[in-house]
């Protein structure tokens, strides 16, 4: 075996070129591979111990208000194991330039369920002490010790900060499904003592309920035994973990990834399994006459089988291990950036998991060996001594392009020879292409993206929200007249918001009931072929996803549980009477008429503004933003660019895509003209021979990656749609949706980029046409 | 006496097989007139072959003179030995090295499109006697009728000289003896120049003029003052 493995690494170097390709690209499927895996076991190891650590509560009972005595009796209830009640209001805080939200929590001495991670400073253990969240410090520059002032809808209140900290209950900080990606200069989340929390609200009552339950498959024992207790108090819904916002946000991601982490290394491992199938098929057959004489010899096959499989063993090895360390260390990397832009993750740090680079490399090992085995099991059936002899010659046949004869005889000689030679090794053509349909389909894969998300901000930002700014008041707008509006700058509607708990689908889910009327065009509905789906006084238009998620369809009831203590756990029913395309966030619309007829009334207490000019947006802002009533002032430019800086993050994935996509094709191609030109050496030295100029012969070549090229981006280009669009579906967060358009350019540039990637590997092999030596031409056939 | 073609003027040629220098050719000198049917023969080794290429522009010589057609051809470069060997010679291997994926004819028609001064292929092809497989494929021809195409795609050119390296070294007697044949029949109808490489000295007697090569160096040069026909040979 000794002599065996010298032959081994003596024929890897004369072969390097090829079979630095196939490691190249074994590296990078092992890359994605381990980058993928490492980063969702990294994300769904941190998460669970994460939740397991901070005791992140099993289920969320909401009063209207409930006294600490009260709670009592649902301790009781055998299958809980800690309770812990809390209040939880919305205060805003005012800077020069925005009033922002704080979502603040009272937090008991001994708190068990739902633990805050203190990240700097300590507990707000002290009377008039608040911890705020990392992010929220950092976007108003906070440190230890400052007084912020902030308004409650009972009094202001001075506080000072004794630390910044994190709860697994918002590792996504979003207001609500409306407000994604989360904007943390807008909106924090507070904790203050319970003696605090006394002070500002004047009573020691809790609204909310954490449960924490011994067995949480229990939860909805748990939840229906608590709906069941609670009669008498003023309860309004419980939620279970799942269906916490933040929770469902996350974990959802998580899957994402993991989906992704199967689909994209597959790619790469079955195409470099099939370079690897060539590349060993055309070494075996051209040391046929070796394997003959090492028959001959005495060898028996598994030796020699051993020999040749060797070969992808090496560039399995060498490819797994440094693709899956770079992918490991790499990809996780530049995934955080887009994840931290959204989650908050106390203390997260990238592990790297040794095991994902041992089987990163054995699934490269294994694609290898079984490409190589099946491309030399054939040569060993011979026996010894037909394998010493020449290969009888191939068949060869007119092709049936031929038949159409006018066509055949305006070729020239040159294409003759090109199409034959395609036509007649048609698998070969066809495996050759393989590496540009992938290319070309990762390539629109990229583009598409990038498509989808800029058609998703201008769709939202354009078509569906037509303000420039939204001013919330603190109190229901009793008579808009005295608001003091600048009436002569800018158009208005109104509109109200509130949270509403669906109770009769198959979950409990809550969602933000906006009401507003017929006429106000600021916020447009529309369904997927682009057409304005009006709001009526008959039923309530639902956003399309929530539909699918629920099976439901135009003229279904919904039943909405409306939350706020004043209308004391009223239900209504509502037909739904349109469904529309909601890229970023589900909301239901009501018009006022509606909710009227069903006996509930909702002042709006929102402005939707749009300038008359819209240099005076500024202005418009300032004065609104300075009103005493008024609770926040939201201009859409803001928002937007935090939609565009959350996704920002995805770029950087889709540029290591396109480069990937890059090696993917040059190698393929790269290691095809190589197997293509050594083939066919002695026709190529007869060609020299005969006085043909290398130019012309390299042109033969040329052409005829042009054609494979050509007819990989003809199929590349359908099976990238396809992929592009399952992709995008799969890749769907719980509040955004990616619309599906593909730009003519994103058709065009991965054309381009292939045929240019073919244009300069076919350059590159200048030289090997130029170094074919024409006495080749004289020697026999090997 | 016939024109003067060729010249070889102390030709040298020298490898570097790794680190040893290995001389091929040492000081080789003679003439080849034209029409002339010229036969180099020496063992394996000897040089013919180095002679060959370099006489066909596939080579170049370290040092000296091969003045062809009153040009030196160790001065040109490669575009002009390009077009030399498209234009001025025509090329008989040993393995035929015939394009597979093109038919009989395509071959011989291919062959032509680098050459301003070309023949009829169909002529050409009729002329060695294959008119009825032009369109064979060559894995569908035998080693003579392989050879055959490829002396039809050689002289189809129209070229001043025929190169033929071991022409009859893969077939047997019959069918050798009868490539020869062709060959000699076309030296006599076109008055073509032909160099023949070969190790069989038994056919030397065929031709006009018998260059002996042993060691890198002209062993002899001798001129048959009366040639045999290929028919009267026998080895």
């Amino acid at each position: 075996m000794g002599k065996l493995l010298l032959k081994l690494l003596r024929d890897l170097k004369e072969f390097k070129g090829q079979f630095i390709s196939i490691t190249l690209v074994i590296a990078v499927g092992a890359f994605f591979f381990a980058g993928f895996s490492t980063f969702s076991k990294n994300l769904s190891e941190y998460s669970s111990k994460y939740y397991e650590d901070s005791n992140l509560t099993d289920l969320w009972v909401y009063f209207d208000s409930i006294s600490p005595e009260d709670i009592n009796i649902f301790r009781q209830i055998d299958e809980i194991k800690n309770i812990e009640g809390r209040y939880v209001l919305d205060v805003n805080q005012k800077f020069d330039e925005v009033t922002t939200t704080l979502k603040l929590h009272s937090i008991p001495e001994n708190n068990k369920i739902n633990k805050i991670q203190i990240i700097g400073g300590g507990r707000p253990t002290n009377f008039q002490s608040i911890v705020i969240d990392t992010d929220y410090a950092k976007e108003h520059n906070f440190s230890i010790g400052d007084e912020i002032e902030i308004s409650t809808p009972f009094n202001d209140i001075l506080l000072k900060i004794s630390g910044f900290g994190e709860s697994s209950e918002y590792t996504i900080k979003s207001r609500d499904t409306s407000d994604f990606p989360p904007n943390h200069k807008e909106y924090g989340i507070a904790y203050v003592s319970e003696s605090t929390m006394a002070y500002i609200t004047g009573n020691n009552n809790y609204n909310e309920v954490l449960i924490d339950v011994d067995d949480p498959t229990d939860a909805e024992l748990v939840e229906s035994k608590i709906i069941e207790t609670s009669e008498q108090t003023n309860f309004l819904y419980t939620l279970k973990r799942d269906l916490n916002l933040s929770y469902k946000q996350f974990t959802g991601e998580i899957k994402q990834q993991e989906e992704l982490a199967k689909i994209l290394p597959l790619i790469f491992f079955l195409v470099a399994a099939v370079i690897t199938f060539l590349t060993v098929s055309r070494l075996v057959d051209s040391q046929r006459t070796q394997i003959g004489i090492m028959k001959a010899l005495g060898n028996n096959n598994l030796k020699i089988i051993s020999h040749y499989l060797g070969y992808a063993m090496i560039t399995g090895l060498v490819g797994g291990i440094i693709g899956s360390v770079l992918g490991s260390i790499f990809l996780p990397e530049i995934f955080m950036d887009q994840v931290r832009a959204i989650v908050s993750l106390p203390g997260f740090r990238i592990n790297i998991y040794y095991e994902n680079i041992v089987l990163a490399s054995l699934f490269s090992v294994f694609f290898g060996v079984i490409s190589s085995y099946l491309s030399c099991k054939k040569i060993l059936k011979e026996s010894a001594s037909s394998g010493m002899r020449a290969k009888p010659p191939k068949e060869v046949r007119s092709t049936s392009l031929e038949k159409n004869t006018k066509l055949w005889e305006k070729l020239s000689y040159g294409n003759k020879l090109i199409l034959r030679n395609i036509l007649l090794n048609k698998k070969r053509a066809i495996y050759s292409s393989l590496g540009i349909v992938c290319c070309v389909s990762l390539l629109i894969l990229s583009f598409g993206y990038l498509d989808s998300r800029e058609l998703l901000i201008d769709k939202q930002y354009n078509e569906v929200h037509q303000y420039d700014l939204k001013v919330v008041y603190n109190t229901p707008i009793e008579d808009r007249n005295n608001l003091g509006i600048p009436i002569n700058s800018l158009y208005y509607n109104t509109l109200a918001e509130t949270n509403v708990v669906i109770t009769n689908i198959d979950e409990v889910v809550d969602s933000n009931l906006i009401i507003t009327s017929k006429e106000n065009n600021f916020i447009n509905n529309y369904d997927y072929n682009g057409t304005l789906l009006p709001l009526d006084n008959q039923g309530v238009i639902i956003a399309e996803r929530f539909a699918k998620n629920y099976n439901l369809s135009k003229g279904d009831t919904l039943s909405l549980k409306l939350i706020g203590s004043e209308y004391k756990g009223r239900t209504i029913d509502v037909k739904i009477s349109n469904i529309s395309v909601q890229y970023i966030n589900q909301e239901i619309f009501a018009t006022p008429e509606l909710l009227t007829k069903l006996g509930v009334n909702f002042p709006p207490s929102t402005l939707l503004i749009k300038a008359q000019d819209s240099m005076d947006i500024d202005n418009i802002y300032n004065t609104f933003n300075t009103m005493n009533n008024v609770k926040e002032v939201k201009s859409i430019d803001e928002v937007q660019k935090i939609t565009e800086s959350g996704l920002q993050n995805l770029f950087n994935m889709i540029v290591v895509l396109i480069i990937c996509a890059v090696v993917l094709s040059s190698a393929a191609i790269y290691n095809i003209s190589i197997i293509n030109i050594t083939e066919r050496i002695r026709e190529l030295a007869t060609l020299k021979v005969l006085g043909y100029h290398r130019n012309k012969i390299n042109k033969l070549i040329f052409i005829e990656n042009i054609l494979i090229t050509i007819f990989g981006i003809v199929v590349g280009i359908p099976t990238g749609i396809v992929l592009y669009i399952s992709i995008i579906k799969r890749f769907t967060l719980d509040n955004m949706v990616f619309p599906i358009i593909l730009s003519l350019d994103s058709i065009l540039f991965p054309i381009i980029i292939t045929i240019s990637v073919t244009i300069l590997c076919t350059l590159s092999l200048r030289r090997t046409v130029k170094n074919i030596n024409m006495i080749e031409s004289l020697k026999s056939i090997e | 006496m016939n024109k003067n073609l060729i010249r070889f003027e102390s030709v040298a040629k020298e490898y570097t097989l790794g680190e040893i220098p290995i001389k091929a050719l040492v000081d080789v000198n003679f003439n080849i007139d034209e029409g002339e049917f010229v036969v180099i023969v020496g063992t394996s080794g000897a040089g013919k072959s180095t002679i060959l290429n370099i006489l066909g522009g596939m080579d170049t010589a370290t040092s000296g003179k091969v003045v062809v057609e009153d040009k030196d051809i160790t001065k040109f470069n490669e575009k002009e030995l390009t077009n030399y060997r498209g234009e001025k010679v025509g090329f008989v291997f040993q393995f035929y090295n015939l394009i597979p994926n093109l038919t009989a004819l395509e071959n011989v028609e291919f062959s032509v499109e680098v050459s301003k001064n070309h023949l009829n292929p169909r002529d050409i092809l009729e002329r060695v006697g294959l008119i009825d497989r032009i369109n064979n494929f060559p894995s569908q021809l035998s080693g003579g009728e392989q050879q055959r195409v490829a002396i039809a795609r050689a002289i189809a050119k129209n070229p001043q000289l025929l190169l033929c390296d071991e022409p009859t070294g893969a077939l047997d007697y019959n069918t050798g003896k009868s490539v020869l044949k062709l060959l000699e029949d076309i030296n006599k109808e076109t008055q073509k120049t032909i160099v023949l490489i070969t190790h069989n000295l038994a056919i030397a007697p065929m031709a006009d003029k018998v260059i002996k090569v042993k060691s890198g160096t002209i062993e002899s040069i001798t001129i048959n003052k009366t040639k045999k026909s290929i028919e009267e040979i026998d080895w």
